[in-house]
């Protein structure tokens, strides 16, 4: 009698445990506790049992079938909340708008931006057509100059204007406008005359960023693109002066970021090297103080830029520059969520 | 600049690995941009020894690998050295580019049988293919190279030592020289070599001139071309007999003159190109080539050797009205030094001499117009660590400063005082210094210094936060933003702007891309027209960017947004009707964008002048305060134009459009709920929707909101007419309406929808 009750409850048990609607459990409450039922049954021939074993018996009977309902109301109530409608097939799609996003040059510009301007650098723009004077004389470039070529640089009609070649020309006109201390980083669209290639095209976008203060040195310089390649990249990126010349600072150098791809130890992407070449920088000659009337001998300030494609091309791993003024919608699709 | 290790070696023992030496080059700013080793030099030609000569006629020989057994009736010899095509044809010097003439290989020596090629001396080099910042010039040869390794490794370094003799007959008994044009060439000296055999350098030099990338001549002009990339000084030789005159005349051009140089082009010269002359014809073009009627041949006999110093500046200019570029115009133009003009001539004259057996004249004529004094800067301890971040002892930098052929006048450890040598014209003042030592002892060695200073952040960095944040809610609405360039051609912009107003480039790279866009329109445009032709009709994108015009004698680039859509409403599912974009889509996401920036006093103007790209009847105007954009329909003829495969809709707006944003300030909001009325009727289809709607709200204070929430016309509405229904909220201040009041209200607008709009309204009227 014993061993029937327990075999009754592992059933029950199992029953409820695989029932999936509320019909199957019906079935089951009509099989356990229905007036044939198998525990009403058992409560019918307790009157059989000898007197002293029907306490025992009738005890466990009623244990069980108490146990039977609780199983039962809650497999109802949990199977309320997980069903849905029959009328309803929400496995159909959503309702769902259109997806847009944003361009990866801005992205990447976007995230230069965040990571200066937290560290207190100010935005400052300057016009895309320009004049001789901001884009070269002011930042002390030889009258003869190859980059003045008009084979490397965009001329307009009107004598001496032309496409700015990069974003220097902004650091002029802050500085002829502003008194120092000055911190300003300034993205743009630049120019060059370049024959379009994977590399190259005919207009690309920098930031050039500025910091003039009575005491500032390379390792400050050093200082504040290691914090951006960290932000940027990860925090392992070490940073990496070459030197270089430009015209317009001095010391010059070319900074390079290590290798994200290897870590150092070379690979492809850096040609074997550990390191990949970013752009250049350097502390502001003084006679780029001297043309926006900052005394070269109280101020001292660094200057760098960085090429957006390039950077882009490396964080995506964009072989071809032509991609970003395609403007596929193939292309522009990828770059959501960044 | 090709540099040769074994060339270095002539001035600087050293004996690093050369991928070390290019490592300590480029990190202190003298790029290496590849090594070669001079195997590759000769993969053209296989190089052979003759080991045996066989009975049969047949040669053994050895090519390095092993030993082959050949027939040929060549004369080989054994034990020498010959080179081999791959295709078993023996090469001369012609064509393994060692020498100007048809000859075989030939090395005065007999080598053991076996011996490697590279293994024989001057064969074997390393090239390091360099480059050189055109602020050193002085790196323009070996010893500026081995300098700067001097200097970066603390190894001593030597000039090239040589003596010269000299002949009884003085140079100035039979030559002379005059300097009119003292600002172009500010000093002139020569020497005098005569009874030369002209011939073929010997084949060390030739080698080093090959491997430098200078094809041999003869023993004269190799040696002009050698002692130039040894000293970095261009020199030029004469033929002293077809000179055709005792003396040597430096002047200026007139314009028009001509003269045929030695790459046998006739040049045209403008005005004011320093000129060699024999005192009446043009004899070479100062400092960037020489003359084809006094150039060195197999018959010269006497030489007259010229060393000089050109004006960078006049140079330059020559170099670029004449278009050639000379490895003499090179250094030049950045700059030689005055004062290596005797050394290199007697440099010169000492090996010409030696290579051709020629006798040189006792002197040499310098003529110059000024003394070229050093430079004096004063280096303190001070500027270098405020410079380069870092402490250095004055000691160490005075090292490096010594290395670089600096001299240390007077000084202590706090400042030296040091006299710049000419050939460093690039060091100025105290920060030149300061990058010397920088360089020199490593950026490697700076620490980056991440503290910032306390300078006050960010001052106005909200335009480009703002048009950020417009560029995010467009991208929320389901557009891409696209970034193109604003180049294009006359036929891309003529429907846009009349050709006389267009931004034009003087030195476009093609037809393509001459002018400079005038408005947004076209650049979106093929984007569209790009996606659709792969098949994507769906597009929505937008960009935010400048367009070009004159302005007076200046120019402007005001900024625009530009938003377009094409294709279907809504995405395609079946959670979607299928219908395409129109009119109100774009206008409703104009309306949505000005909304979302809490600009409500935005009017759009039905019949006013839009620009011809807009369809007239489905554009419209947009209007905040003086600023006007549009949006609308893209015209038949421009689709055709752009290939567009489905209508395009597009709202241009010049940027300021949005300023004026309206400053918010909290007002305590009306928390009794508004009432609300419907009223239906029947009017002209010709009243604008908008004048309605703000004749409705001006009938009182108590209309809060009128919204049309239902329009339909068809069969049941007469002809020319179209059904409107409005939803209008009423509300009052601290209070409810009683039905009453708003009852009276809702009369009112019930009379004005009839008298004002000859509405017929129904339940009324209807």
């Amino acid at each position: 009698m014993l061993s029937q009750l327990d075999r009754i409850e592992t059933e029950l048990e199992l029953a409820i445990q695989n029932a999936r609607t509320a019909d199957d459990v019906n079935v089951i409450r009509i099989k356990y506790l229905g007036k044939k039922g198998e525990i009403t049954k058992l409560l019918h021939t307790l009157g059989k049992l000898p007197p002293n074993e029907r306490p025992l018996y009738g005890k466990r009977i009623n244990e069980l079938k108490e146990k039977a309902n609780i199983l039962i109301e809650k497999k109802l109530g949990e199977l309320k909340t997980i069903s849905g409608s029959k009328e309803l097939d929400l496995t159909l799609p959503g309702r769902t708008h259109y997806i847009g996003g944003l361009h990866p040059i801005n992205i990447v510009i976007d995230r230069v931006v965040e990571i200066f301007t937290g560290m207190g650098f100010e935005i400052a723009s300057g016009p895309e057509i320009e004049t001789e004077y901001y884009n070269f004389d002011a930042l002390n470039t030889p009258e003869d100059h190859p980059a003045r070529d008009i084979q490397d640089t965009f001329y307009l009609e009107k004598s001496s204007y032309l496409l700015r070649t990069h974003t220097s020309p902004v650091q002029i006109r802050v500085m002829s406008t502003q008194r120092p201390p000055v911190r300003i980083i300034a993205p743009g669209k630049c120019f060059r005359r370049d024959a379009i290639d994977a590399t190259h095209f005919i207009c690309f976008h920098q930031v050039e960023g500025l910091y003039v203060d009575e005491d500032v040195s390379l390792a400050d310089l050093k200082g504040v693109l290691t914090v951006f390649a960290r932000e940027l990249l990860s925090i392992n990126v070490k940073v990496r002066f070459r030197p270089h010349f430009f015209p317009f600072t001095e010391p010059s150098v070319e900074y390079d970021f290590s290798c994200i791809f290897c870590n150092g130890r070379g690979c492809r992407i850096c040609k074997n090297t550990g390191w990949i070449e970013i752009s250049g920088a350097g502390m502001v000659q003084n006679d780029v103080f001297k043309n926006v009337g900052y005394e070269p001998e109280k101020w001292r300030g660094y200057a760098f830029g960085m090429g957006i494609e390039r950077i882009a091309m490396l964080l995506f791993g964009i072989d071809d520059i032509r991609l970003f003024y395609e403007n596929d919608l193939r292309f522009l699709s990828q770059f959501r969520g960044v | 600049m090709r540099i040769s290790y074994n060339w270095l070696k002539d001035f600087i023992q050293v004996d690093l690995k050369p991928e070390k030496i290019a490592d300590y080059l480029t990190m202190s700013g003298t790029e290496v941009e590849k090594i070669e080793r001079s195997s590759m030099f000769f993969a053209k030609g296989i190089a052979v020894i003759v080991v045996d000569k066989l009975d049969d006629g047949g040669v053994k020989i050895f090519d390095g690998k092993s030993e082959i057994i050949i027939n040929t009736d060549l004369p080989l010899e054994k034990g020498k050295l010959y080179a081999f095509s791959k295709d078993g044809f023996i090469m001369d010097e012609k064509e393994l580019g060692l020498s100007s003439f048809s000859r075989a290989l030939e090395i005065d020596k007999i080598f053991e049988p076996g011996t490697h090629l590279l293994a024989l001396p001057d064969f074997d080099d390393v090239i390091f293919e360099v480059e050189i910042t055109p602020n050193r010039p002085d790196c323009l040869s070996h010893i500026g190279i081995a300098r700067e390794l001097s200097a970066l490794l603390g190894l001593p370094f030597r000039k090239p030592e040589f003596e010269i003799e000299e002949v009884e007959e003085k140079i100035e008994d039979n030559f002379s020289v005059e300097i009119e044009d003292t600002d172009g060439c500010p000093r002139y000296a020569c020497r005098y070599i005569r009874g030369v055999k002209i011939g073929d350098s010997p084949l060390k030099m030739r080698l080093r001139l090959f491997f430098a990338g200078i094809r041999p001549i003869n023993n004269a002009v190799d040696v002009t071309n050698y002692v130039m990339l040894e000293l970095g000084h261009p020199l030029h030789a004469f033929d002293k007999y077809k000179l055709n005159s005792n003396k040597i005349v430096i002047r200026s051009s007139t314009a028009g003159e001509k003269i045929k140089a030695l790459d046998e082009k006739e040049y045209i010269l403008p005005d004011g190109v320093v000129l060699i002359t024999n005192g009446d014809m043009p004899v070479a073009i100062g400092g960037v080539i020489g003359g084809e009627n006094s150039g060195i041949s197999e018959r010269t006999r006497e030489i007259i050797l010229e060393s000089a110093y050109f004006n960078p500046r006049f140079i330059r200019r020559a170099s670029r009205k004449l278009q050639v570029v000379t490895g003499s115009s090179v250094r030049f133009e950045r700059g030689a030094d005055p004062n290596m003009v005797p050394f290199a001539c007697d440099r010169a004259a000492y090996l010409i001499a030696l290579l051709t057996g020629g006798q040189v004249l006792k002197g040499i004529i310098d003529v110059k117009a000024e003394e070229f004094k050093p430079r004096f800067i004063r280096l303190k301890k001070e500027t270098i660590q405020k410079v380069l971040g870092i402490k250095l002892d004055m000691e160490r930098a005075n090292r490096f400063l010594v290395g670089l052929g600096l001299v240390r006048k007077s000084g202590s450890n706090k400042a030296i005082l040091y006299e710049v040598p000419t050939f460093r014209h690039d060091l100025k003042d105290e920060v030149d210094l300061v990058e010397e030592v920088g360089r020199l002892n490593g950026y490697g060695r700076i620490r980056p210094n991440m503290r910032l200073s306390g300078l006050p952040p960010n001052r106005s960095t909200t335009d480009y936060f703002f048009k950020r944040k417009i560029a995010q809610h467009l991208a929320s609405m389901g557009f891409f933003e696209v970034v193109t360039n604003p180049f294009g051609s006359e036929t891309d912009f003529s429907p846009f702007e009349r050709v006389e107003n267009l931004v034009r480039i003087i030195n476009p790279i093609s037809l393509d891309f001459a002018f400079l866009r005038p408005t947004l329109v076209p650049s979106i445009l093929r984007v569209f027209s790009q996606n659709h032709r792969h098949k994507k009709l769906n597009c929505r994108l937008f960009e935010i960017a400048s367009v070009y015009r004159h302005r007076g004698l200046e120019y402007e680039e005001p900024h625009y947004l530009i938003i377009g859509s094409s294709g279907l409403r809504m995405p395609f599912s079946w959670g979607w009707g299928k219908a395409l974009v129109d009119i109100f889509d774009i206008k409703g996401v104009v309306e949505n964008l000005f909304n979302f920036l809490g600009i409500d006093e935005v009017e759009f103007i039905q019949n006013d002048v839009k620009p011809s790209y807009f369809v007239p009847d489905e554009s419209i105007v947009v209007k905040h305060g003086e600023t006007r954009g549009y949006c609308g329909k893209i015209t038949e003829e421009i689709m055709e134009r752009f290939e567009l495969k489905t209508p395009v809709y597009i709202a241009e707006l010049p940027f300021v459009i949005f300023r004026y944003i309206p400053k918010r300030i909290f007002k305590e909001f009306e928390r009794i709920p508004t009432s609300r009325r419907d009223v239906s009727f029947v009017v002209d289809k010709s009243t604008p929707a908008s004048n309605i709607l703000r004749a409705i709200k001006g009938v009182s204070e108590y209309i809060v909101d009128v919204v049309l929430f239902d329009l339909f016309e068809g069969k049941q509405i007469p002809q020319g007419k179209r059904n409107l229904t409005l939803a209008i909220e009423y509300q009052c201040p601290r209070r409810t309406l009683t039905d009453d009041e708003i009852n009276s209200i809702h009369q009112k607008v019930i009379e004005l929808l009839r008298t004002r709009f000859g509405a017929l309204v129904r339940g009324i009227d209807l």
